[in-house]
């Protein structure tokens, strides 16, 4: 039984084993936190990675074409808020989630706005105070977007 | 549907590098970006979703007396699901 090396496998069956492997675990999990322990069979579970694979891939459709309509070409938070639009909760946790990472990312992007800083105005300090920190970075985002 | 508590227990996650290049398969500019802050909101859908099918294909099956989900509980919670996602 020659069973195929995963390196020998393409791109698109390696990434769909991923998917399966990540919906195998999440499933036993599932199962395995109710108050009756439940578990799936193997083609029940095929069948829900099955059904994730081709709803990413309709995401991602959905997503270049949400972003072109909005005249960017850098998929954002709001394409994703107007995918999960007819599901009121999905809709709330992602708008919960998108303003999460924006303030947590805002520590993050004081440590890379160091560096950037550091980057720009060699001689200035870049122990600035926290105004002055973001004012940079508001600039560094317009010249991304360029 | 308590998902907010649920959701966050399962520790069990989809692999983001995975989402994201599934995503770039799709994508049919070549101009086409996402950030990475973006791969993480889908894949936070992504998680509800798998969430979701799994915990109603074990309610269908619990309701039909088995401990074993088979694919005809999975069958039977698809329509419904994709009209939810």
């Amino acid at each position: 039984m020659a069973f195929p090396h995963f390196d020998s496998l393409s791109e698109t069956d390696k990434l769909k084993l991923t998917v399966l492997c990540d919906v195998k675990k999440i499933c036993n999990e599932v199962g395995s936190g109710l108050s009756q322990r439940v578990s799936f069979e193997k083609q029940a579970v095929e069948l829900i990675a099955e059904m994730v694979w081709r709803k990413v891939q309709d995401y991602g459709t959905d997503l270049e074409l949400f972003a072109r309509h909005a005249k960017h070409t850098t998929i954002n938070a709001d394409d994703v808020r107007l995918l999960v639009r007819k599901n009121e909760c999905l809709k709330d946790r992602i708008k919960r989630i998108s303003e999460d990472l924006n303030s947590a990312s805002s520590s993050k992007k004081r440590k890379k706005d160091k560096e950037l800083d550091i980057d720009l105005e060699a001689g200035s300090s870049n122990s600035g105070t926290d105004n002055n920190l973001i004012g940079n970075f508001d600039m560094m985002d317009d010249l991304l977007d360029d | 549907m308590n998902a907010k508590d649920t959701v966050s227990n399962i520790t069990a996650s989809v692999r983001l590098e995975a989402i994201k290049h599934i995503l770039k398969q799709q994508f049919k500019d070549p101009k086409t970006r996402i950030g990475d802050d973006t791969v993480r909101l889908v894949g936070e859908v992504v998680q509800v979703l798998i969430i979701e099918a799994a915990a109603r294909s074990c309610n269908q099956a619990l309701l039909a007396g088995l401990s074993v989900v088979e694919m005809e509980h999975v069958e039977r919670v698809l329509p419904k699901l994709l009209l939810d996602f």
